[in-house]
C-alpha cells in the first residue's frame, strides 16, 4: 500500500541506498563521483523541503519491535528544522569535499560513509520516539567512525577510537536511562510537554537519576562537561569538511536528544526547581567556560575551533537548561547559527590546511592577502559567532541572556548572562587575533612575493553562501524566530 | 518599513557608497577619491534636509522585521545637527585625505571602511531604541578599527588591540544593561523609557543597568577610569582618521550618556551627581596627562579626554540641576558640537605637518609652522577656541557650562546646603580651564614661533607649499565655522541651542544670557590667568630642560643660545612619571595576563580531570574485565596500588602549589602550575597506559595467538588495524550490554 507517508521513509533511505550503492557503481571520472552524490543530497534537500511543506505531524511505522513499541518515523517543528539545516549543509560539504579529498586512496569509502551518514542524520531528526532516535543515533556514531579515520594515520585513527569510546559510554548512559523511564509513561512517542504520568511523579528519584543519565549520556555527544573530552581530539585528526559536520551537524545530534528528552518525555514541568535543574545549568555554564578559555590558548586552528565548539554548544544546552520559552527560542536560534559559523570555519580552515598547509595560529600573519575570500567569509563567521549585530549570533545570545534573566532560575538568572558574555569576550579573543594578523600583516610585510591561494570553485562556493547566509541573517530571522517561537509556546504550554 | 525613508537613506547611502567606492577604487584610484567625496557631500546635503526637517518635530523610521529585533530611528534637532556636523567633518577630512594618503598602501581598504564608519556612525546618532544604538555602536567600532590600525605598525596594532578589545568587552557589558533594562521595563525605545521612567518613584532599580550601560558609551566617550585605549588609539590613526575619531566616535559615546541621563535619569540628581564627579576626574586627568605630553596628536588625544568630562560634567549637572538646568542643557550640546570642530581643525594641522616631515614630536616639528599664515590661521581658530578665550565659540560653551554649576552654587546657597564639594569642582573646572591653555599654549609657541635651530632653512623652505590647494580648502573650511560661532554666538549657537535642547527635554533658559557681561567673562579670564601662570613657570621651568644627547635634533632659538657644554640643548622632556601610567601598571597586567592566567590554569585543571578521569575509569574498566576473564587475581593488588600512587602524587601536587604561592608572586605560579598539571597528567597517563599494557601482556600470555609472528614493516598496521577492532568490540560490548539490559527492561513491562 502506498501513500504520501511513505516519503518519511524515503528521507532517510535514499542516502543510505546510495551509500550502498556507490561501492559498485564503477564511476571512475572525477566528475561522476561529483554528480552521483551532489544529486542525492540533492534529492534528499527536495524530499526535506517536501517533507516540511506538506507531511507536518504525520507519522509512518517502519516496523514494530513489540506490540507496543514501533519503530516510527513522524515530522514535526523540531524535525523540520533540523533535517532542513541538515540537508542543506551537506550540500555545500559534499561539494566542498570533491576539491579537498581529491584523488585520494579511500576516496570511495568517504563518499559512501559521507552520503549514509545524511541518511542516519535524516533519521534522527525524523524519529518518532526514543526508541527509533537511539537506533539512529548508535548509526550515526558507527557511521562517521571511518570518516574520522579517513587518513588512516595514527592520530586520527585514536581519535576516531577516542569518538567511538565516548559516543558509546553516552549512548548507553541513555540505554540504562530509556530503560529506567519505560513504564513511568509511554515512550512509544514524542510528545511536547512529556508523557510522564501522575503516578510516576511519586517514584522522583528513581526517575531524576534516569533524566540525569539520558541528560548526560546526549550530552556527551554535545561536548558537555565531563564527557567533552572527545571534540578537541576528533576534530582536529579528522577531514575538514568532517570536523566541520562533526561540530555542526552531528554533535548537534546530541542537543537535539537532550531536546526530545527534556522537553518531549520528562517535560519541563517536572524538571523546574529539582537540584538536577540547577546542576544541569551549572554543568552548562562550567563548560561554555572551560571551552572558551582553553581555546583562549590554544595553538593549534582546528584544535582552538574544536574547543570553541565545546563552549558553544553548552550556550545552547544553557538555553534549553533554562526551561523557559525565549530561552529555548535562543537556543535554537543558537543552534542554527552556530551550525552555520563553525561550518564556515572549519570549511575556511580546511582551505588554509589544504592550499597553505598552514596548522598554527602564529602561521597566518598576511594569510588575508592571499586567500582574500576564505579569509573574508572567515571573518563574518567569526563575527557571527561573537555575536556581532547584525549576524546571526547576536540574535540567538540576545534570546538567550533575556530568557536568563526572565527565567525563575535564582542565582543563575544572573550568573548566566554574565558567564555568556564572559565566553563572548573570550570568543574575540580567540578569533580577532587571527583576522588581525590575516588582514594587517604589519608595515614591513613583504607585499612583492603576493600570490593568490585561494581554492578552487567547489570549495569556495559552499563557503561564499554559508558565510552569506550570516549576513542575510539579517532580514531572514524574524520568520525563523516566530517559528521557533511558536514551538517553544507550543512546548512550554504559553 | 514605515516613516520617513530619508533617515534610512542616511544611514544606506554611505554604506552603498563604500562598496561603490571600493569597487571603484579596483580600476581608478583618481576616480575613487572624488566618489568618496561626492558620497560625503551628498550625505551632508541630505542631512540638512533631514533637519530642516527635524527642526519643525521629530521624525521616525521603523523597518519592524530587520535582524529579528527591528530598527528604529528618530530625527530631532540635536540628532539632526549631528548628522550634518558629521556629515560635514567626514567631507573635510576626505578632502584632505586625498594628499594625506598618497604614498600610503590600502587606500581603497580605508576608503571602503572610512565610508562604512560614516553610515554606522550615523546610524548611532539616528537611533531611537537602545538595541539599534547598540547594533550601530558595535559595527562602528569593528569599522573603525580599521582606520586605527592603517598604517600597521607595531604601535597601530597594539594600540587597535586595545581598541578593538576595550569597545568589545564594554559593549558586551552595555548589552547586559541593555537587556536588564529591556527585562525590567519591557521597552528599548527612549521615548517610552522616558515616559516610564519618569512615572517611576523609586529609581534605584534602573541603577545597576543604566551603570552597565554607561560604562559601554563611556569607554567609547572616553570617560574615566576607561579612557585608557583613547590616548594609544587616536595618535596612532591617520591625522584625517584621527579627527573622526576625537571629534566624531567619542560624541557617539556621550550621546548614549546623555541618553541615559536624560531618559531614564531626568532631573535626577544621584545619577548626576555620579557623571559630574566621574566627568570632573576625566576633565582634570586628561588636561594633566596633556600638559605633560610631547607628541602633537597625543596631546590633543589628551585633550579629547579633558573636553570630554567637560561635557560629562555638564550632563551630570543636567540631572542635578533639575528643572532649572537649561544652561547646562545648552553648555552641554554646543561644547560637544565645539570640540567636533576644534579637533577637526587642530588635527588636520597635525596632519598637514605629518605630509611634510612625519614627525610629530614637538621637539622636532618647532618652528613648522613660521611663515605659514594658512597654517597658522587654523590653528588659532582651534586654539582659541579650545583655550575659551572671549569672541570665540568655545567661550561661550564654557561659559555655560561654567554659569551652570555656579547657578547650582546659587541653588543649594538658597536651600542653606553645604556648597563646599561644587566649589571644589567649580575651581576644578577653571583650572583645568588653566590647564587647557597652557598645554595648547605650549604646542602653539613651540609650532609658530620658537625656531628649530636644526631643520629651520628646511622648514622655511616649504614656503607656501606644504600642501596641495584642495588641502588647503579642506584646511581651511574646517576652521571656517569656529570664528562664526565665535563672533556671532546670539545669532548662530543660541538657535543651534534651541534646536538641540528637545533631544535632552530641556528648555529655554528664563533670561537671555548675556555672554560677554564681567560677570560672565570673569571665569575665563581666571582660566587664562592660571594658564599663563602654568605655562610660564611650570611649563618652561619644569617641562623644558636640557635634552639628553642625541636628541638635539631641533631646538628652540632661546634655549639654543642658552644651551650649556656638550651641546646639551633644551627642549621638551617626558617628566610623566611611568608608575602613574594606568595601562600599562593595572589594565595590561590584570586583563592581559593575570585573569587570563589564572582563567586558563582553573579551566584546564578542571577540563584535564575529567578528561583523565574518563580514560582511568575506562582503563580500569577495561582491565578490570581482562582480569575477570583472566583470572589474574594478583593484578587486583596492582590496580590499588595505581590507585594510591594517583592519591599521592595528586596531594603532593597540591601541596607544592600552595607552597609555591607563598613564596613566589602569582605569575610564576601560574607557569609553573601549568607545568605542574601537565606533568602530572602525563604521569597518570603514562601509569594508566603502563598498567593497561601490562594487563594485557600477561593475558596475551595465556593465549594462544601472539603478534610476534607479524613482519616488522607491516607492524604499525596491524597495531592500528587491533586498536580498531579491540575498540569497536569494546563498543559494541558495551552497546550489546546495554541493548541486553534495555530489552530486558522493556519485555518484562509488557
Amino acid at each position: 500500500m502506498i501513500n504520501e507517508t511513505m516519503i518519511l521513509a524515503l528521507s532517510p533511505l535514499l542516502p543510505f541506498g546510495a551509500a550502498l550503492l556507490l561501492p559498485f557503481l564503477k564511476l571512475e571520472k572525477k566528475n561522476y563521483k561529483l554528480m552521483y552524490t551532489l544529486g542525492v543530497t540533492f534529492c534528499n534537500l527536495l524530499i526535506a523541503f517536501y517533507i516540511v511543506r506538506h507531511l507536518q505531524g504525520r507519522s509512518l511505522v517502519l516496523f514494530k519491535i513489540t506490540e507496543n513499541m514501533p519503530i516510527l518515523l513522524r515530522a514535526d517543528g523540531l524535525s523540520a528544522l533540523y533535517l532542513l539545516l541538515a540537508s542543506f549543509l551537506w550540500l555545500g560539504v559534499t561539494l566542498y569535499s570533491h576539491g579537498y579529498i581529491a584523488h585520494d586512496r579511500f576516496e570511495n569509502r568517504y563518499y559512501a560513509f559521507l552520503t549514509a551518514v545524511l541518511g542516519s542524520l535524516m533519521g534522527l531528526g525524523l524519529s518518532g520516539n526514543i526508541i527509533t532516535f537511539y537506533l539512529f543515533y548508535e548509526l550515526m556514531t558507527f557511521l562517521a567512525f571511518p570518516l574520522i579515520c579517513h587518513e588512516m594515520t595514527e592520530e586520527p585513527v585514536k581519535a576516531a577510537i577516542t569518538f567511538l569510546i565516548y559516543s558509546i559510554f553516552g549512548a548507553t548512559l541513555v540505554l540504562v536511562g530509556i530503560a529506567l523511564l519505560n513504564g513511568l509513561g509511554d515512550i512509544a512517542l514524542f510528545s511536547p510537554g512529556g508523557i510522564l504520568e501522575p503516578a510516576a511523579l511519586e517514584k522522583s528519584t528513581y526517575l531524576i537519576i534516569a533524566v540525569m543519565l539520558m541528560l548526560f549520556g546526549f550530552g556527551c555527544k554535545a561536548g558537555m562537561f565531563p564527557l567533552q573530552a572527545w571534540l578537541p581530539i576528533a576534530h582536529p585528526a579528522a577531514p575538514a569538511p568532517i570536523s566541520a559536520v562533526l561540530s555542526a551537524l552531528i554533535t548537534k545530534a546530541g542537543v537535539l536528544g537532550v531536546i526530545r528528552v527534556i522537553y518531549y518525555m520528562v517535560g519541563p514541568a517536572y524538571l523546574r526547581g529539582t537540584w538536577l535543574h540547577s546542576f544541569w545549568l551549572a554543568i552548562t555554564l562550567l563548560t561554555v567556560f572551560l571551552g572558551s578559555m582553553l581555546a583562549f590558548r590554544e595553538p593549534l586552528l582546528k584544535k582552538r575551533l574544536a574547543y570553541s565548539s565545546v563552549s558553544q554548544l553548552s550556550y545552547i544546552l544553557f538555553g534549553l537548561a533554562v526551561l523557559e520559552p525565549t530561552g529555548f527560542t535562543g537556543a535554537l536560534l543558537q543552534m542554527v547559527s552556530h551550525a552555520f559559523a563553525k561550518l564556515v570555519l572549519f570549511l575556511c580552515v580546511g582551505a588554509i590546511i589544504h592550499q597553505a598547509h598552514f596548522h598554527h595560529v602564529g602561521e597566518l600573519k598576511g594569510i588575508g592577502k592571499k586567500m582574500p575570500v576564505v579569509m573574508w567569509c572567515f571573518t563574518l563567521s567569526s563575527l557571527s559567532l561573537i555575536g556581532i549585530p547584525p549576524l546571526g549570533g547576536f540574535l540567538s545570545k540576545w534570546h538567550l541572556i533575556a530568557g536568563a534573566l526572565n527565567a525563575d532560575i535564582g542565582i543563575f538568572s544572573w550568573l548566566g548572562p554574565v558567564v555568556l558574555l564572559v565566553s563572548a569576550f573570550l570568543t574575540a579573543g580567540y578569533l580577532l587575533p587571527i583576522i588581525i594578523d590575516a588582514f594587517f600583516p604589519g608595515a614591513d610585510y613583504d607585499y612583492n612575493n603576493l600570490t593568490n591561494l585561494d581554492p578552487g570553485w567547489q570549495m569556495k562556493g559552499p563557503l561564499v553562501v554559508f558565510a552569506a547566509f550570516a549576513l542575510f541573517q539579517a532580514s531572514l530571522p524574524s520568520r525563523l524566530v516566530s517559528f521557533i517561537a511558536a514551538m517553544a509556546g507550543g512546548l512550554m504550554g504559553v | 518599513m514605515t516613516g520617513n525613508l530619508s533617515l534610512f537613506l542616511l544611514i544606506i547611502w554611505p554604506a552603498a557608497g563604500a562598496l561603490l567606492a571600493f569597487w571603484l577604487g579596483r580600476r581608478n584610484k583618481r576616480r575613487r577619491d572624488y566618489f568618496s567625496m561626492l558620497v560625503a557631500f551628498l550625505e551632508l546635503a541630505l542631512a540638512l534636509f533631514v533637519l530642516t526637517e527635524a527642526g519643525q518635530g521629530a521624525v521616525f523610521f521603523r523597518w519592524d522585521s530587520f535582524g529579528g529585533f527591528g530598527l528604529e530611528l528618530k530625527s530631532d534637532g540635536l540628532r539632526g545637527i549631528y548628522c550634518v556636523v558629521t556629515s560635514f567633518m567626514w567631507l573635510t577630512t576626505l578632502m584632505f585625505s586625498r594628499e594625506y594618503f598618497h604614498h600610503y598602501r590600502n587606500r581603497n581598504r580605508y576608503h571602503f571602511f572610512t565610508l562604512l564608519t560614516l553610515s554606522f556612525t550615523i546610524g548611532v546618532f539616528l537611533s531611537a531604541d537602545l538595541v539599534t544604538t547598540f547594533l550601530f555602536f558595535e559595527m562602528m567600532s569593528f569599522t573603525s578599527l580599521v582606520m586605527v590600525i592603517n598604517n600597521e605598525k607595531p604601535p597601530a596594532i597594539a594600540a587597535a588591540k586595545l581598541y578593538i578589545f576595550m569597545a568589545l568587552g564594554c559593549g558586551l557589558v552595555m548589552l547586559l544593561g541593555i537587556q536588564m533594562l529591556a527585562e525590567l521595563m519591557g521597552t528599548v525605545n527612549f521615548d517610552e523609557l522616558f515616559t516610564l521612567c519618569s512615572a517611576m518613584a523609586d529609581k534605584s532599580s534602573l541603577f545597576l543597568p543604566a551603570l552597565l550601560m554607561l560604562v559601554g558609551f563611556g569607554a567609547k566617550a572616553g570617560m574615566f577610569p576607561l579612557h585608557i585605549w583613547l590616548p594609544e588609539a587616536h595618535p596612532v590613526a591617520p591625522a584625517p582618521a584621527s579627527a573622526l575619531l576625537s571629534g566624531v566616535l567619542t560624541k557617539a559615546g556621550v550621546l548614549g550618556v546623555l541618553a541615559i541621563t536624560t531618559n531614564l535619569f531626568y532631573h535626577d540628581g544621584g545619577w548626576g551627581l555620579l557623571i559630574l564627579a566621574l566627568g570632573t576626574i576625566t576633565m582634570v586627568l586628561g588636561a594633566v596627562l596633556g600638559l605633560f605630553t610631547m607628541d602633537l596628536k597625543r596631546i590633543l588625544a589628551c585633550s579629547s579626554v579633558s573636553q570630554i568630562g567637560f561635557i560629562l560634567v555638564g550632563t551630570g549637572m543636567q540631572g542635578l540641576l533639575g528643572h532649572h538646568n537649561a544652561l547646562a542643557v545648552r553648555g552641554t550640546f554646543l561644547h560637544m558640537i565645539n570640540h567636533s570642530l576644534i579637533k577637526l581643525a587642530l588635527f588636520l594641522v597635525a596632519g598637514a605637518i605629518n605630509i611634510n616631515i612625519h614627525e610629530l614630536n614637538l621637539n622636532k616639528i618647532r618652528g613648522f609652522g613660521r611663515g605659514k599664515p594658512i597654517l597658522h590661521f587654523v590653528f588659532l581658530m582651534g586654539a582659541l577656541s579650545i583655550m575659551g578665550i572671549p569672541l570665540s565659540s568655545g567661550y561661550i560653551s564654557k561659559t555655560l557650562l561654567h554659569e551652570s554649576i555656579v547657578e547650582y552654587i546659587h541653588l543649594l546657597e538658597g536651600l542653606g546646603q553645604s556648597t563646599l564639594f561644587y566649589q571644589g569642582v567649580e575651581w576644578l573646572f577653571l583650572l583645568t580651564g588653566g590647564f587647557t591653555v597652557a598645554y595648547m599654549l605650549k604646542i602653539y609657541l613651540a609650532l609658530f614661533w620658537e625656531t628649530n635651530e636644526g631643520h629651520q632653512e628646511e622648514f622655511d623652505a616649504f614656503d607656501h607649499h606644504y600642501l596641495r590647494r584642495k588641502s588647503n580648502v579642506a584646511l581651511v573650511a574646517s576652521a571656517a565655522p569656529l570664528p562664526v560661532l565665535g563672533l556671532l554666538p546670539y545669532q548662530t549657537m543660541n538657535p543651534l541651542a534651541d534646536l538641540g535642547q528637545s533631544f535632552m527635554h530641556g528648555h529655554s533658559p528664563d533670561h537671555a544670557v548675556h555672554y560677554f557681561a564681567w560677570i560672565n567673562l570673569q571665569g575665563a579670564v581666571y582660566s587664562i590667568l592660571i594658564g599663563l601662570l602654568i605655562y610660564f613657570f611650570f611649563v618652561r621651568k619644569v617641562l623644558m630642560g636640557r635634552l639628553p644627547l642625541g636628541e638635539g635634533a631641533g631646538v628652540g632659538a632661546k634655549a639654543g643660545a642658552k644651551a650649556g657644554a656638550g651641546g646639551r640643548q633644551r627642549g621638551y622632556l617626558n617628566r610623566w612619571p611611568q608608575w602613574l601610567d594606568l595601562n600599562q601598571r593595572l589594565y595590561q597586567p590584570l586583563f592581559g595576563r593575570i585573569l587570563p592566567g589564572l582563567g586558563h590554569f582553573l579551566a584546564k585543571g578542571i577540563y584535564i580531570a575529567a578528561e583523565k578521569g574518563f580514560d582511568v575509569m575506562l582503563a580500569l574498566s577495561v582491565s578490570a574485565g581482562i582480569i575477570l576473564a583472566g583470572k589474574v587475581h594478583h593484578l587486583a593488588a596492582l590496580s590499588f596500588g595505581g590507585g594510591l600512587a594517583l592519591l599521592l602524587t595528586g596531594g603532593l601536587t597540591a601541596g607544592r602549589l600552595i607552597y609555591g604561592i607563598t613564596q613566589k608572586g602569582i605569575d610564576d605560579v601560574i607557569t609553573q602550575g601549568d607545568q605542574l598539571i601537565r606533568r602530572f597528567f602525563a604521569a597518570v597517563d603514562r601509569a594508566a597506559a603502563a598498567y593497561h599494557e601490562a594487563v594485557s601482556r600477561r593475558v596475551d600470555q595465556h593465549s594462544e595467538f601472539t603478534f610476534s609472528s607479524i613482519p616488522k614493516e607491516r607492524k604499525e598496521e596491524y597495531d592500528t588495524w587491533r586498536g580498531i577492532n579491540s575498540s569497536l568490540s569494546y563498543s559494541l560490548l558495551l552497546f550489546g550490554i546495554g541493548l541486553l539490559a534495555a530489552m530486558i527492561f522493556l519485555l518484562s513491562r509488557w
